[in-house]
């Protein structure tokens, strides 16, 4: 238990410089001149796609850092950026890719601990973390997906309705 | 305008695989991102080139064999006859102050669609054919060839422009990247290719006066719905007219008030005051519809549908007209109006016979925006108002493209939330007034096949109403535009569930006090009301 607190501590000092590592990595999914943009942090309204993401990865990260994650708040969390994904032509196995790249960013901070057989459990246990956030973040993603088409079918059948009616009124 | 990479951006080893200029990157009709093409039944109604039956998914397009030739002998045409073309194509510097400023960019981090690639889309042929470095250079002057793969591109990229002029605030030199999208729009129009959504309505109101296609007594039989329901509210039977000569003004509303929520809120409220300020005003069922997608399809075809405004208005002998709350339709008057089929000689300059106020500015269109008259009428103590029966909304105001940055009615809608409604909170500076944020679906990109597309372009919208929504608790949207109404509720329930969606007017109808009203139980949309300062 000690050892989860040693790890966990690491991640709470170092959280910006990892954070931000983490931020940079995820934008690399976009083309290069997006990505230069959606780093670009000083406006949280001329930015939206990377402001909510960068606010949703410090949100996931703090959470994951709690000895018990709360579902709910990892809930919205995820939520934040995936709402984006889902919209952005970005298919299920990568827009949860993101959670993974956390992984690689972790190993590689504390990788002289790693050689040394140090913190090892402790990071198997917040690998286990991230593994379960991924499996949350499918069921977001195929909710905002099915939102969508709740959307379109209501637009159709709204539509459809009202054709009715000019029909009625025509005749 | 680009920023050198720093050291450790420059160390990155980047194991992705090269990425394909953007010439070279050809478009992916991926469904939930295109629209439909245009019927050929509503081709044929009015006339435009090469209707069949087509879809962007097909490899064959189905255009006329010498397809080329007409677009650019339509380009060459119109560089002739709009010396602005000319100035957007060569004018541009690069400089990216419009990059980051459309919210199809935003939403999408698609970098055809900054503005300035978007229009390069067009500038690119333009060079090839008609300047000599482009000539002679070709690829090293920025130029390329028209070709079929081009011109998949151009339908993708500006049925995905919403034609909202945000970028244009942003660029040093005033460049309309809108009227680019115009003029490739109409060039796609030559060979047939077009959207069913802007195409349908079009010949409906060509045929039928309005863009649903609602025929005259269809049209009286709607309205009157709307005075029931005013009725079972208010207890007050209202008395519309409709075609009828020598009446003071024609009153031409957006036909998608009248038929879909939450627009036939608005319009009750709209109707609810005009009744009670006893303007002597008259509806026409042959123009029915102060919307023109015509905008949306080309120069010409826009003039056709205004042209029926004033046709009507001569017809019927009115002195000036008042027009609801449409977006697109205030471009089309304040910007292009005038020298299309103005100046309006046989209409007086438009007079509030209830206020005495002269609305000089519409000196030559002779047309005011409803705002416009019930912000006056609210400044000159005309009509009661019990604010506390909105009590129930704290709203916010979206302001629609046009009507913001095509006209620049900016305070009165602020002006009437104020004195309707007790909680009313804006958005951040850089999403209101003349740098708002489209609702992502103008300029007939509102269909439902595109839906993913649309919530893209509407995030950053969405994303500011979440930001007062989350402040201060917003739960009404209000807005101008019968395009909002309609394309707002379903960006609100992907992005920031929680939040309605009304017209400006609804609320003026909540807590207009009529004359001889009843104790008023619901507001406009059958809703418990808030408190009445009378309780």
């Amino acid at each position: 238990m000690e050892q989860v607190l040693k790890l966990n501590n690491f991640l709470a000092e170092n959280k910006e410089t990892l954070l931000n590592r983490w931020f940079h990595l995820v934008l690399e999914a976009y083309p290069t001149e997006s990505a230069k943009h959606f780093g670009n942090l000083k406006s949280q309204f001329g930015n939206p796609v990377g402001f909510n993401i960068y606010e949703g990865l410090g949100l996931i990260y703090d959470e994951l850092l709690q000895s018990k994650v709360n579902e709910e708040n990892m809930f919205k969390a995820l939520d934040k950026i995936l709402r984006i994904m889902a919209v952005q032509n970005v298919p299920p196995s990568q827009a949860v890719r993101f959670m993974f790249k956390l992984k690689n960013i972790v190993r590689e901070a504390v990788k002289k601990e790693l050689a040394a057989g140090k913190l090892v459990e402790d990071l198997l246990i917040f690998e286990d973390k991230i593994d379960q956030t991924v499996l949350l973040g499918f069921n977001i993603y195929l909710n905002c997906r099915e939102t969508i088409y709740k959307i379109r079918l209501h637009e159709v059948k709204t539509r459809c309705d009202m054709l009715e009616r000019i029909n009625q009124y025509n005749n | 305008m680009s920023k050198l990479p720093k050291p450790n951006e420059m160390l990155r080893i980047n194991y992705m695989p090269p990425k394909t200029g953007w010439q070279e990157t050809p478009v992916d009709f991926r469904p939930g991102t295109f629209l439909y093409s245009g019927r050929p039944e509503s081709l044929e109604t009015v006339g435009l080139p090469n209707p069949r039956q087509w879809s962007p998914e097909d490899e064959d397009w189905k255009l006329p064999e010498n397809w080329k030739e007409i677009i650019l002998e339509g380009l060459r045409e119109r560089l002739d006859k709009f010396r602005s073309l000319r100035i957007f194509m060569d004018t541009c510097v690069r400089c990216g102050a419009c990059a980051d400023k459309c919210h199809f960019y935003l939403g999408s981090g698609d970098p055809k669609n900054m503005p300035v690639l978007r229009a390069e889309l067009l500038r690119s042929v333009y060079r090839k054919d008609f300047t000599t470095a482009g000539k002679i250079f070709g690829k090293f002057a920025g130029a390329r060839e028209l070709t079929v793969d081009v011109l998949k591109e151009w339908f993708y990229y500006f049925f995905q422009c919403t034609e909202c002029r945000r970028c244009s605030v942003f660029c040093p030199y005033g460049l309309d990247t809108a009227e680019i999208t115009m003029i490739a729009r109409e060039l796609l129009n030559l060979v047939g290719l077009n959207i069913d959504w802007v195409v349908t309505p079009v010949a409906n109101c060509y045929m039928k006066g309005n863009h649903l296609g609602i025929q005259p007594h269809g049209l009286v039989d709607s309205f009157e719905m709307l005075c029931d329901d005013i009725y079972d509210i208010t207890g007050i039977q209202l008395d519309i007219s409709f075609n009828r000569k020598g009446a003071e003004v024609l009153y031409v509303p957006p036909s998608g008030d009248v038929f879909a929520d939450p627009g036939t809120h608005g319009l009750m409220g709209q109707l609810m005051l005009l009744h009670e300020t006893g303007l002597d005003y008259t509806l026409s069922t042959y123009n029915s519809e102060g919307g023109n997608f015509g905008l949306f399809t080309s120069h010409e075809m826009m003039k056709r549908l205004n042209a029926k405004i004033y046709a009507e208005a001569k017809r019927l002998g009115v002195k000036w007209i008042l027009g609801g709350e449409c977006g697109h339709m205030w471009r089309v008057i304040h910007q292009y109006m005038d020298t299309m089929n103005g100046p309006a000689d046989f209409l007086e300059v438009p007079k509030s016979p209830i206020t005495g106020t002269v609305f000089e500015h519409a000196k030559s269109t002779k047309m005011i925006h409803i705002t416009e008259f019930t912000a006056d009428l609210i400044k000159h103590n005309k009509i009661k108002l019990d604010p506390s029966r909105n009590d129930n909304y704290i709203v916010t105001f979206h302001d629609s493209c046009n009507p913001s940055r095509a006209m620049g009615l900016l305070e009165e809608p602020r002006y009437i939330l104020k004195n309707v409604c007790n909680n009313f909170y804006e958005m951040p500076e850089d999403t209101i007034r003349e740098k708002t944020f489209c609702c992502g679906s103008g300029a007939g990109l509102g269909a439902d096949e595109n839906m993913e597309m649309r919530l893209r372009g509407g995030f950053p919208r969405a994303n500011a109403v979440k930001y007062v929504h989350e402040k201060h608790g917003v739960n009404m949207l209000a807005c101008i535009c019968a395009i909002d109404r309609a394309s707002l509720p379903p960006l609100m329930h992907y992005w920031v569930p929680g939040v309605s969606v009304c017209g400006v007017h609804e609320l003026v109808g909540n807590a207009l006090v009529m004359k001889g009203e009843k104790k008023r139980e619901s507001t406009l949309r059958f809703e418990p009301i808030g408190t009445e300062e009378d309780e």
